[in-house]
């Protein structure tokens, strides 16, 4: 069930009008069954999976707070650590692993054999596995109490907004409004409607209007031609932000509307003027999940200056592995890992700051970045690594004027999107449409919802993230 | 009631609200409804697009003043799988996405009287249209005019129209104002009466286009009327003495063991019947070898490709004339 289908309108409907009727405990009742229901639609098998992340980590957590010593903490804690980075494991990367290893022994002349394991990916494994890491760490840091009820807690891992395809929520911020009585704001609800209507635009009109181009170039690299190939090359960076944050904006607006704010997974990512800044606005539930679970405990800045290049790049390593079992990934994460290093090293370490203010200079630190992230977006979607210099190859020396559709696809329904971002980032306004007046924000409105309505992409695409 | 969180909203009572606050909602709201109606007027009256070479009433008015020999009839398999340009003579091919046996019937006999002297009609045979309910998936209004059927001709039951509204089944033709779509349809393209030929490889396996497939089916319970219906093709064809052939086109490897068993043996009990009968011969070209169908000749797992109709339409024409079927026209009439 996507948000972008009818049957999921018709399940919100069903479960918002159950929600304002009921009383808090009942509420709660009902989004956990909602949230079991939204999962089992894709596979009710995995459900299982669910539930035993919920109870090893419910019972993990009071486990943490009940015992004194510091070594039954640490126990316990290693036994979540081990049963959900075990599925993960399992689920996730076996075959990965197991593939890597039996083609590098091959290359080495040695054969080995191995079984494959026949099973598809649970859809959100990685979101939720993070979600529930982050309860139980933060229990053995002293940093936040153990629920003791079991429904909260369920709710908390399989909360539907935000279970398949985050943003990657931290039990001290979502677990209290959970545990307390909501109250839904008109806020909440004028927040939450343009959240909800501008996700879709992004989703539904910005990408997938968009994904035709990029597929094509991306699957078929041999035959696209330069134009198709510098097409693709933008149209990647706008149809990855347009589903991810698309889908982050939808569960934010249907979350707000039962008034439990999510955290805000991207803050206009392509106004980042360096690596640094891009990770700030970035999946920001993950890059702030990365640094505080993984980063700093490997270290982080307060070791030699060699031990934090190391550190960012294990830390990139692992972040590009969490998103699917490729090298690909992993070599995107290690391009991140490497750009943080250099600018750590450039900027930080070295102090060459550049002059403040300087407006002229920030617009060309944007567009340089904007283009060094469009780099790692090739390396991120390309199936093989090997098609990378097809893709070179064909952008020099195969050059035909047919790229013309793409084009105006990021002219008409991208730029619009950058402009309205442009305008919030230079009045340091988190939600632009809403800080206008309110003719330009109703003018705002209609053309988002006929754009949705009138140019809406014919073909339905499923959300990138989930795969993830 | 108290604790029931509809009373829990931020409580501003009407009485209390600023005058321009309940002015504003109000504008909002009007404005968004009026813009969805409005847009999606715009959307079904003046956006909706199809393509003439899938348009059956395009079809058969393209052919209507030609005198062909073979007639073809068949669903999106035979739009994509037969191409009649490679004919040595005249045939028509009339096809239309997610026919099903009752519409195809309808079709058959509106049509056959206007080709008296047809050598051979050449019907689908596939589990697709045995179970589906063509209406239903794209509505009526998508489907009867552009099937050259007046709306009179086809009772749709109470069930279709439902489905149809109710689960918002329609499939495919959503018109849309982007770009691409635009640009689309401002290219001329030549246009090929009953033959859609695609360079695509491979968009969808075997796997997914049966699941889509079984997904769709479960909402229908058609199959005793288009079991019925393609009977009755064969008997009208056979009054007119006129030879029946019935042909299985190819599937990608996963097509068939993705369907659901009851589908499955449902449709082998038709066709083991259809043998057993005599009345039809069956060409089941699937599995066929000396086919040599590959994984790069389907444009998806039920659906060829150019090549793909290429080595489809070849090994009908042979078999076309192996059967004798046309002993008049074996040399070239029309190159």
């Amino acid at each position: 069930m996507y948000f972008n289908s009818v049957k999921f309108v018709f399940f919100f409907v069903a479960v918002y009008s159950g929600y304002l009727l009921l009383s808090f405990r009942l509420q709660n009742l009902l989004l956990l069954a909602a949230s079991y229901f939204f999962y089992a639609s894709w596979n009710w098998k995995f459900l299982s999976l669910i539930l035993i992340s919920t109870c090893v980590d419910y019972v993990a957590g009071l486990g943490i707070e009940r015992v004194t010593s510091q070594i039954a903490k640490r126990r316990i804690l290693m036994v979540s650590l081990v049963a959900n980075l075990g599925l993960l494991a399992v689920f996730k990367y076996y075959n990965f692993f197991i593939d890597s290893l039996l083609s590098l022994t091959g290359s080495m002349g040695i054969e080995l054999s191995a079984p494959a394991l026949q099973v598809i990916l649970p859809v959100g494994i990685s979101f939720y596995t993070f979600q529930t890491l982050s309860y139980t760490i933060d229990i053995y840091r002293g940093e936040l109490k153990a629920t003791k009820n079991f429904l909260d807690f369920a709710l908390f891992v399989a909360y539907f907004p935000q279970l398949v395809a985050g943003p990657i929520e931290r039990a001290s911020v979502l677990l209290p409004q959970l545990a307390t009585p909501r109250i839904i704001k008109q806020r909440h609800v004028e927040v939450g409607s343009w959240l909800i209507l501008s996700g879709y635009f992004f989703k539904c009109v910005l990408s997938d209007n968009l994904a035709p181009f990029v597929k094509q170039v991306f699957e078929t690299p041999d035959k696209s031609h330069g134009a198709e190939v510098l097409v693709g090359f933008y149209a990647a960076a706008f149809q990855i932000y347009g589903d991810f944050a698309g889908y982050s904006r939808i569960a934010r607006g249907i979350s707000m509307l039962m008034g439990i704010d999510l955290m805000q997974n991207f803050n206009r990512p392509y106004f980042a003027e360096n690596p640094s800044d891009f990770w700030r606005r970035w999946h920001i539930s993950l890059s702030t999940w990365l640094r505080d679970y993984l980063y700093i405990p490997l270290g982080g800045n307060r070791g030699s200056r060699w031990a934090t290049y190391r550190n960012l790049l294990l830390t990139m390593l692992l972040g590009g592995l969490w998103h699917g079992a490729a090298w690909h990934f992993v070599a995107w994460g290690a391009f991140h890992g490497i750009a943080l290093g250099i600018h750590r090293f450039l900027f930080i370490d070295h102090g060459r700051h550049p002059k403040p203010h300087n407006r002229q200079m920030q617009i060309w630190k944007i567009v340089l970045f904007f283009h060094f992230t469009c780099v790692g977006w090739l390396i991120f979607f390309i199936p093989k690594l090997g098609d990378l210099p097809i893709l070179w190859n064909q952008l020099v020396h195969s050059w035909e004027w047919n790229g013309l559709d793409g084009f105006l696809t990021i002219v008409v329904f991208g730029v619009p999107v950058l402009l309205v971002e442009w305008w919030a980032e230079r009045n340091n306004a988190t939600y632009a449409v809403l800080a206008w007046r309110p003719s330009l924000r109703l003018t705002m409105y209609v053309i988002t919802l006929a754009a949705l309505i009138l140019c809406g992409s014919p073909e339905s695409e499923e959300f990138i993230y989930f795969q993830f | 009631m108290k604790n029931s969180s509809i009373f829990n909203f931020e409580a501003v009572p009407l009485s209390q609200l600023v005058r321009h606050v309940t002015r504003w909602h109000l504008a909002v709201f009007a404005v968004c409804v009026a813009t969805v109606t409005v847009a999606s007027v715009m959307k079904s009256r003046w956006l909706e697009y199809y393509e003439p070479a899938q348009e059956m009433h395009y079809q058969s008015l393209a052919m209507q003043a030609e005198d062909p020999r073979l007639f073809f009839l068949g669903s999106s398999h035979f739009m994509v799988g037969v191409d009649p340009r490679m004919f040595p003579f005249e045939v028509v091919n009339l096809n239309h996405q997610g026919l099903d046996y009752r519409l195809m019937n309808l079709i058959l006999q509106k049509n056959l009287a206007r080709w008296p002297d047809v050598d051979a009609v050449i019907i689908e045979l596939d589990p697709y249209p045995l179970f589906a309910d063509t209406v239903a998936t794209f509505g009526n209004k998508v489907t009867l005019g552009r099937l050259g059927l007046d709306a009179d001709e086809y009772t749709k039951s109470v069930k279709s129209w439902c489905s149809h509204k109710l689960s918002g089944l329609t499939v495919f033709q959503r018109p849309s104002l982007s770009p691409r779509t635009m640009l689309e349809r401002m290219t001329p393209t030549a246009v090929v009466p009953g033959f859609v030929s695609s360079d695509l490889v491979m968009q969808q396996t075997g796997e997914e286009r049966a699941k889509f497939h079984m997904d769709l089916l479960k909402n229908f319970n058609t199959f005793g009327e288009n079991h019925a219906a393609l009977n009755e093709m064969i008997l009208t064809v056979h009054q007119r003495n006129i030879p029946c052939y019935l042909v299985v086109t190819p599937h990608a490897e996963g097509y068939w063991d993705a369907l659901s068993q009851d589908v499955r043996e449902r449709y082998r009990d038709v066709k083991q019947d259809l043998i057993a009968g005599g009345k039809v011969q069956v060409w089941d070209l699937d599995q066929d070898p000396a086919l040599q169908i590959q994984t790069h000749d389907f444009r998806d797992g039920d659906h060829l490709n150019k090549s793909g109709a290429q080595k489809l339409t070849a090994s009908i024409i042979r078999r076309v004339e192996d059967s004798g079927v046309c002993p008049e026209v074996r040399t070239a009439r029309k190159p």
